[in-house]
């Protein structure tokens, strides 16, 4: 009503005077638009300005393996130096002119390293000469240009994998003075030849445009600059509007007044997509040259930078595995126009066309090979990092993996598993024995699948792997328990509150009277670990497992004597870890430092030790594991490892056969094997015909070395009455040597020991009769 | 008594035990890293002495740029020689030591109390060593304000002292 009441004067009084007032509304109209299309032109150029300057291409962090130390005197054989070169992307090649090549003729290799920056400091490219000796290690490590011996030498190390975003937009930043000229003038030649001459559009290239389309009948012609692709690839619409268009010219003509055409080229460069490769889209001629040819961009052929220029026009419509004749012709099309440009002679030209594609069949994998590495790799960072930095800053990550020694571990598992039930799974873990680095991770018999990982995530029964913190907590206590004390292995029954009621066995089934404790560890006999483990104390054998490393639940039944408990592999890798650095807690670290693009340190995540035990106990725990090894459950090892390399370990078989694990250390590295199925079915294997045989399939291919730790200060080597397990000497009947502790006697002195000690104290005062 | 004055001669006669000290002829320079043996390479030290393997010069390398880093006061540098030493001879009780006496430094005594008690877990019969070590740990001790502790580290030190002098 009111509305109405209003307009009706509104009416009377414009009739009049209409023609000045329409006038004045254009005139109004107008300055609106000058004004609207300033803001709107001012807004466009903040919009590229943003765009071009803010630009931080989310670039991943980009992961590495441990670099090979190379140094004369190095356990290492040529076999596993192969297998390091080639993680690290090195190619055979017989005159090593290009960083990255090698040659070799048995054990006498020439390898070109390429330059690396380490987060302490550099390695240049150079031709080495490495020789081996026939004894396992490198004999000569030497400069091949001037003949001077190289001390250490650090190789590039192997790039593992990339931590990408959930929308994956992947990219290896370069500089425009990286890009080879042929392909800056190729892109020029045949995208937008005026380039260096336009301020940002062509109008010839939008007459033409314009024509196409009009003969056409819709838009069919991009028409469009470099700057203006540029733009467009900003934005990310690829809707054919004239409106867009319009936006388009407007925004590459401001970029122009504003930045070089430098600056330009290199953001174009770096910005356009070339290749879809899955979920991964390919940005930049850096990465595309990794992803077609596995190789950098300035090592590229006139023909293979032609390709990729080519690319540009339809990544897709002239992929070169799927279509290799559109892209032939194509680039054939690009080698033309450098041609009739003159940025290439006619010889070269017809040279490079005659080339094939040179288009590696398989790109290289953007999934990381080592899937279960990089799992623990990104849990370790994610408690310092935010995801989004992980996958946006180009961060770069040294880990501690070793390639030789994973190959090793994957094949080890892979081959054993394979002859096993179907269904039958595995993991495996290896780590450095004193300083905590974990150099190889696999999950599964599959190392490639990035599915389940069991290594760190398949919580298990242990089984008599648990058997050591028993024996531990006996052997902390000196004036009670020694390795000759004697167990009771006779039958025992236990009954808990509920009237439930327990009676643990030995595996074979038999009962063995009284057996040594070092013995009964070795044999691993259910029965005198009970009674040993009742004896020192459950709470104080949880209270060991925590010590060594362990989580124990808060209410603990007598069956976690026989490893009623569950563990990941990874978290008994823990506890071993402690047992085999002589009782020194030390975490176990997949991360060395982290990097940012500009080489500043974000983060070095040192070696850290705390000592947990004594080492006289520990050491006479590890003599037991000896012992295992020795003529114990894990005896068969002797089919790989030669004697006297002091390997200590222990096998772990649950109830049904249904975990397989095997936990034992060299004097280098520590690894632990876990077989059984997912379904927890039973896999009919024990600790030694199951995780042992992949263990000793392992380290057979790996640098063994010898190694006995020195008794620690209050450890002496003792004659003990093997039937008694009290202190003797050497000339008593029935004695063995043990190590024990300085002046125990846990199990008292033999008859025999005293009666020789009055000999000995008789003969020293005739001696001293006489001195 | 005397908290005061106790962190300061350790620290100085560490700095001296540490790269001057374990009875090795400088050699060149003002200072030099004592590097002997590639302990627990052979099975067993036999009963007249052990056989002493030659170090790699390599780790040579390492500790002396170790030692230059942690003069001009970068000891995180100092650390990271200091473990790609460890890598190739990982039971050098000697660069165990360094890496204590770097961490002490650095103001992280319970590191470097832990370190020493490794380096000496590793020092089979260097009893000057383990005395280092002690001195060491007893002064990481007084700062980390474990008297008893600190007295106990002494006193194996000055038991270590009255051992070594009959060799």
């Amino acid at each position: 009503m009111a509305k109405r009441r209003r307009k009706q004067p509104n009416r009377k009084q414009n009739r009049p005077r209409s023609g000045r007032s329409l006038r004045r509304l254009l005139l109004f109209l107008l300055l609106l638009l000058i004004a609207g299309g300033a803001a709107y032109t001012f807004w466009l150029n903040r919009r590229i300005v943003n765009e071009f300057e803010g630009k931080r291409w989310a670039i991943p962090a980009r992961v590495f393996a441990r670099p090979l130390e190379l140094f004369p005197g190095e356990r290492l054989s040529p076999e596993n130096f192969l297998v390091e070169l080639r993680a690290a992307g090195y190619r055979e090649s017989t005159n090593v002119e290009q960083p990255g090549s090698y040659a070799h003729q048995g054990g006498s290799f020439r390898v070109h390293t390429r330059a690396f920056r380490f987060w302490d400091g550099g390695e240049p490219a150079r031709v080495l000469h490495v020789r081996f000796g026939g004894d396992g290690r490198v004999a000569v490590v030497r400069n091949a240009r001037d003949g001077t011996s190289l001390p250490l030498v650090r190789l590039d190390p192997a790039h593992i994998a990339n931590i990408y975003p959930a929308r994956r937009e992947d990219r290896i930043l370069i500089r425009l003075d990286q890009v080879p000229q042929p392909l800056v003038e190729a892109l020029i030649a045949v995208e937008d030849h005026r380039f260096l001459q336009h301020h940002g559009i062509s109008l010839p290239g939008i007459a033409r445009a314009l024509i196409a389309d009009i003969r056409a009948g819709r838009w069919v012609q991009g028409g469009s600059t470099l700057t203006q692709q540029l733009v467009k690839n900003y934005f990310l619409s690829n809707e054919r509007t004239l409106w867009r268009k319009l936006n388009e010219a407007v925004m590459a003509v401001l970029l122009e007044l504003r930045y070089s055409k430098r600056a330009i080229l290199e953001a174009y460069l770096n910005e356009v997509y070339l290749a879809q490769d899955g979920n991964r889209a390919v940005h930049g001629f850096g990465l595309a040259s990794r992803y077609y040819f596995d190789q950098p961009l300035d090592q590229l052929a006139l023909e293979q930078q032609a390709l990729l220029v080519g690319l540009v026009k339809g990544p897709s419509y002239y992929n070169p595995r799927r279509y290799p004749e559109r892209a032939r012709a194509r680039r054939n099309r690009v080698l033309d126009a450098m041609r009739e440009q003159g940025f290439a002679s006619s010889a070269e030209a017809q040279r490079a066309k005659r080339q094939p594609l040179g288009v590696v069949s398989r790109p290289p994998s953007s999934n990381t090979a080592f899937p279960a590495f990089m799992d623990l790799v990104k849990r370790h960072l994610r408690r310092d990092y935010r995801y989004e930095d992980l996958t946006s800053e180009g961060l770069l990550i040294f880990t501690t993996l070793a390639p030789a020694v994973q190959h090793a571990a994957e094949q080890a598992l892979a081959k054993r598993v394979r002859r096993w039930l179907s269904g039958t799974e595995g993991a495996v873990i290896v780590a450095t024995v004193e300083d905590g680095e974990v150099e190889a991770v696999v999950g599964g018999h599959d190392a490639r699948y990035a599915g389940f990982n069991r290594a760190l995530d398949a919580r298990r029964q242990v089984g008599s792997l648990i058997k050591p913190a028993v024996y531990l907590t006996a052997l902390e206590r000196p004036q009670r328990f020694g390795l000759g004390s004697l167990l009771s292995d006779t039958p025992i029954t236990l009954q808990n509150a509920n009237g439930q009621i327990w009676t643990p066995r030995n595996y074979d089934r038999k009962h063995h009277g009284r057996v040594p404790l070092w013995s009964a560890l070795a044999h691993s006999y259910n029965v005198p670990t009970v009674r040993l483990g009742l004896e020192v104390g459950l709470r104080a054998v949880a209270d060991t497992i925590q010590r060594l490393g362990g989580q124990v639940p808060a209410t603990v039944y007598p069956s976690l004597l026989l490893g009623a408990v569950q563990f990941t592999p990874l978290e008994v890798t823990r506890m071993y870890e402690t047992i085999a650095s002589g009782g020194f807690r030390t975490p176990l670290r997949a991360v060395r430092a982290v990097m940012t693009p500009d080489y500043e340190v974000l983060s070095h995540y040192p070696l850290k030790v705390a000592r947990a035990f004594d080492p006289g106990p520990i050491y006479l725990l590890r003599y037991g594991l000896q012992e295992v090894v020795r003529q114990g459950t894990a005896r068969g090892l002797s089919r790989w490892l030669p004697p006297k390399l002091y390997v200590a370990g222990k096998t772990g078989t649950t109830d049904d056969t249904r975990d397989s694990w095997f936990a034992g250390f060299t004097g280098q590295r520590l690894g632990v094997v876990w077989v059984g199925r997912d379904d927890n079915g039973r896999i009919g294997l024990t600790g030694a015909s199951g995780a042992m045989q992949i263990w000793g399939d392992m380290m057979a291919q790996l640098p063994l070395q010898a190694f006995e730790p020195n008794p620690p200060q209050r450890v002496r080597r003792r004659w003990i009455d093997a039937q008694t397990g009290a202190l003797a000497t050497a000339h008593c009947e029935h004695v063995v040597e043990l190590p024990y502790i300085q002046d125990s006697a846990p199990d008292g002195t033999s008859e025999c020991a005293r009666s020789a000690s009055e000999v000995d104290r008789a003969m020293n005062w005739v001696r001293r009769l006489f001195n | 008594m005397g908290t005061g004055v106790a962190p300061r001669w350790p620290l100085a006669g560490l700095v001296l035990g540490l790269f001057t000290g374990c009875a090795m002829p400088p050699s060149g320079g003002p200072v030099s890293l004592p590097i002997p043996a590639e302990t627990g390479e052979q099975p067993r030290p036999s009963a007249s002495g052990e056989r002493k393997v030659v170090m790699p010069a390599a780790v040579h390398d390492l500790v002396a740029r170790a030692e230059d880093s942690s003069a001009a006061g970068e000891h995180d540098r100092a650390v990271a020689y200091l473990e790609r030493a460890l890598r190739i001879v990982p039971r050098n009780a000697i660069i165990w030591q360094n890496l204590a006496v770097v961490r002490y430094r650095q103001g992280q005594y319970a590191q470097a109390e832990s370190l020493a008690l490794k380096s000496i877990a590793l020092a089979g019969n260097d009893a000057e060593l383990k005395r280092q070590n002690w001195v060491l740990i007893g002064a990481a001790r007084q700062l980390q304000g474990d008297e008893a502790g600190a007295r106990q580290a002494r006193a194996w030190a000055a038991k270590l002292a009255n051992s070594s002098a009959t060799p």
